[in-house]
């Protein structure tokens, strides 16, 4: 089974034509070598003489033993071509379509490796996770894949923690947070989703509108499939009216953060435009 | 409250079903998956509001119990009034209850018993507990029967003498319909029939049975006219050794005046004698204590005959004063055919076959070959003209046809009643009378069987039910549109659009 939505190589092919590295970030763009940023890519920038600041590990251990002098090898950084995914794994999102969650993150990522963009998947729940799955090239897409089907989603979740946690590992700078954010909306801190440095934040809020799952003068037991709590809700006209509204107001909140992309999805929605948009946003 | 007890079982198997169906639905309530952080905050919402979104979201459960509740009260009854605690006393105040010497009637008994219910009820639970006196009478203006309560005259007057004397003046003392008890039923815990009457005793109403006074009367057994003598003739039955004392001309306006011995005749019989007057009018005669109007009739009209087979029978029929039409009376007519039971006319039609007989209410018994005609009153055939007492049924029609004002119905609302003896005399100012009303055979012989009085169902409380029912099924059908009409609003398409989130512009 293929998660890439019908539409995706399309798409890829109109962003082609354009010129993805001419607007990467001088860092990244600069045609002199010495102003790219260095890294832990295989692909060497310079050689120079050990300094204080430098760590240890970095001396060229074969150079010390022809020369007796120490020296550094300095490679440049690949990470910033690459497009990090923390995808919720939590069991909340399993209240939503599991596919269409599964198509939307294949999708983006044989997209961003298709235009030449690397892409590294992490999942979170309470934390994040250990190993994350990287693919530089679309050859690898079919790994990213079976990856993707593997996703289980359970236990508690915390977007906030994880995304923290990421900020501390991961060194992209481009990165797409895919959640329903139910806790983070609760607890008001979206402000702790920051935007990394000179980077974007793409926020893929992701469930199914609880109004479309309940009828006006009814009521129905929840579950919350984390704590396993079970109420009973009465359903009516100003339920929906006031769920609504709460809903909006959170939009707005997480729309106006910096430099951050912010959609809502659910499992009807057509996914493409949101595609097409975090495209644009990327070559913007 | 016994009441209330009572429907509980009904309410309890009515409402059976409709918690079933709550429970069904309970457990056939839709159960989702979903993050209870996402569910909007109801904490702020008033006990009130809680209460009404309950109602509306169990408002047909509500509905359905709110049916079986009524439905089983009115099973067992309800609505009934408030359970009452006082008592009635009836009296009867029909004619016979009058019988006798003043002080030693049956009546003066009643008004003794009720005098004495009236003031132990009120001495042992002051003047809400007294016992409720009515009168159970006849109305001579309304020509109806009538049940007035009594209880402010007798707390007026305070004496049983008193009240009998007050009731001598103002009652009819004609004839009364026990039926009407029914009415106090509902009213009152008991109900006391004080009577002569063999009314029959019901959990609801007592009866206090007197001593009816002996049987004395005199009461017409029948009249018509003479065609042989050319005189009206009334027969009297004669009981209890009642004799005529004297016999009376009641005039248009109910005054009377003495019988002179040429205006009648009169003829003993078996069974008690006969009066034969020369021509039609009201009279009336008196016997020990009581006087009895009573009408002679006039003489019928001449029979008419249209076609030739009615020519035949008419010329045969005797007397020729049927034939000579000197009568007063309306005609009778007889056709050839012409339809059937036509008033004033008899229609006859020749018959081959006489496989019936004649109808025995118009042959007074008699069995008479005829054949049938569904277009003609009397089919007559060979055996029918053989027969003599086929003229019974133009007898009859004939004497029908006289000029009567005892067996008048219809009385004009401007008729002003007269009293006459023991009967009311209607007539218009300054016209012959239109009606005479006289009491009942049984007002004067005693009738054993028994009255049966039963009680009245609740036909408006019935109509309340059916009114509150509909009202609380329409309640239902509107609710459940309206729930229809909101879920549709609900599902209209684009409610969770994609992307519906503003983009950020940073």
């Amino acid at each position: 089974m293929t998660f890439v939505d019908p539409e995706c190589p399309a798409i890829v092919s109109a962003f082609s034509r354009r010129d993805l590295r001419a607007r990467l970030p001088d860092s990244i763009a600069a045609k002199d070598p010495m102003y790219r940023r260095s890294g832990s890519s295989f692909n060497l920038k310079s050689i120079r003489e050990y300094q204080p600041f430098d760590d240890p590990r970095a001396i060229d251990w074969r150079l010390f033993g022809r020369s007796e002098r120490t020296y550094v090898k300095e490679f440049f950084d690949e990470a910033d071509d690459e497009l990090a995914f923390l995808v919720d794994a939590s069991a909340s999102m399993s209240c939503a379509p599991i596919e269409a969650m599964r198509t939307f993150i294949g999708s983006m990522a044989f997209m961003a490796l298709s235009l030449g963009l690397g892409v590294r998947i992490w999942t979170y729940a309470d934390g994040l996770s250990a190993r994350p799955v990287s693919a530089r090239s679309r050859s690898q897409f079919g790994m990213l894949e079976r990856f993707i089907g593997s996703i289980v989603c359970t236990g508690r979740s915390d977007t906030i923690r994880s995304y923290a946690q990421w900020r501390s590992r991961g060194r992209q700078r481009r990165v797409v947070l895919f959640s329903d954010l139910h806790e983070v909306e609760v607890s008001a801190h979206s402000a702790g989703l920051r935007a990394p440095a000179s980077g974007s934040l793409f926020i893929i809020r992701y469930l199914t509108p609880l109004p479309s799952l309940a009828q006006h003068g009814t009521e129905f037991e929840v579950r919350d499939p984390e704590s396993g709590a079970v109420t009973v809700m009465p359903w009516d006209a100003p339920d929906d009216a006031r769920w609504t509204s709460r809903q909006a107001d959170f939009d707005a909140r997480l729309s106006a953060l910096p430099r951050t992309f912010y959609r809502s999805l659910d499992g009807a929605s057509a996914r493409a435009p949101v595609y097409w948009d975090m495209l644009e946003r990327l070559y913007a | 409250m016994p009441d209330v007890l009572a429907a509980l079982g009904p309410i309890a198997a009515l409402l059976l079903p409709v918690v079933g169906l709550m429970f069904v639905a309970l457990r056939l309530r839709r159960r989702l998956a979903y993050p209870h952080e996402l569910l909007p905050v109801r904490n702020d919402r008033s006990p009130a509001a809680a209460l009404f979104q309950l109602i509306r979201l169990y408002l047909d459960t509500v509905i359905d119990a709110a049916c079986a509740i009524l439905i089983g009260l009115a099973l067992t009854g309800w609505p009934h009034a408030a359970m009452p605690h006082r008592d009635a006393v009836v009296i009867d105040t029909s004619l016979s209850m009058a019988a006798g010497m003043r002080g030693a009637r049956p009546l003066d008994e009643a008004t003794r018993i009720a005098a004495t219910m009236f003031a132990v009820g009120r001495a042992v639970g002051g003047a809400d507990r007294r016992a409720d006196v009515y009168v159970l009478g006849w109305d001579p203006v309304t020509r109806e029967p009538a049940l007035e309560s009594k209880s402010r005259l007798l707390d007026e007057k305070g004496d049983p003498v008193a009240l009998a004397m007050a009731l001598d003046g103002s009652e009819s003392f004609m004839s009364v319909s026990y039926d009407m008890l029914a009415d106090l039923q509902r009213r009152y815990r008991s109900v006391t029939l004080v009577t002569d009457a063999a009314v029959a005793e019901t959990p609801w109403l007592h009866v206090r049975r007197l001593q009816a006074a002996p049987e004395r009367y005199l009461y017409v057994a029948s009249s018509g006219w003479d065609d042989m003598d050319n005189r009206s003739v009334v027969r009297f039955v004669s009981s209890g050794g009642a004799g005529l004392i004297a016999l009376w001309h009641v005039f248009d306006d109910g005054s009377m005046a003495r019988a002179k011995p040429e205006d009648y005749r009169i003829e003993s019989s078996d069974s008690g004698f006969s009066l034969s007057f020369g021509q039609a009018g009201i009279w009336a005669v008196q016997w020990q204590g009581h006087m009895l109007p009573f009408e002679a009739p006039g003489a019928p009209g001449a029979y008419r005959a249209d076609g030739k087979f009615a020519s035949t029978i008419a010329a045969a029929l005797y007397p020729p004063a049927a034939r000579s039409g000197d009568g007063r009376g309306v005609s009778v007519t007889i056709r050839d055919a012409g339809g059937r039971a036509r008033r004033g006319s008899l229609s006859v039609v020749r018959a081959e076959r006489e496989d019936w007989v004649l109808d025995p209410a118009c042959t007074l018994g008699a069995a008479i070959a005829a054949g049938f005609d569904r277009h003609a009153d009397l089919a007559l055939g060979p055996a029918a003209l053989a027969s003599p007492q086929t003229a019974l049924p133009f007898w009859l029609a004939r004497a029908a046809s006289a000029r009567r004002i005892a067996g008048s119905t219809m009385v004009p609302r401007q008729a002003t009643a007269v009293r006459v003896g023991d009967g009311f005399l209607y007539a218009r100012q300054g016209q012959a009378p239109v009606a005479l009303i006289v009491p009942p055979l049984t007002e004067y012989a005693h009738d054993q069987r028994p009255i049966v009085v039963q009680p009245k169902r609740g036909g408006d409380a019935r109509l309340l039910l059916a009114v509150v029912l509909a009202l609380l099924y329409g309640a239902k059908l509107l609710a459940a549109r309206y729930a229809a009409a909101t879920r549709r609003r609900a599902v209209r398409p684009g409610r969770a659009s994609p992307g519906s989130a503003p983009q950020n512009q940073a």
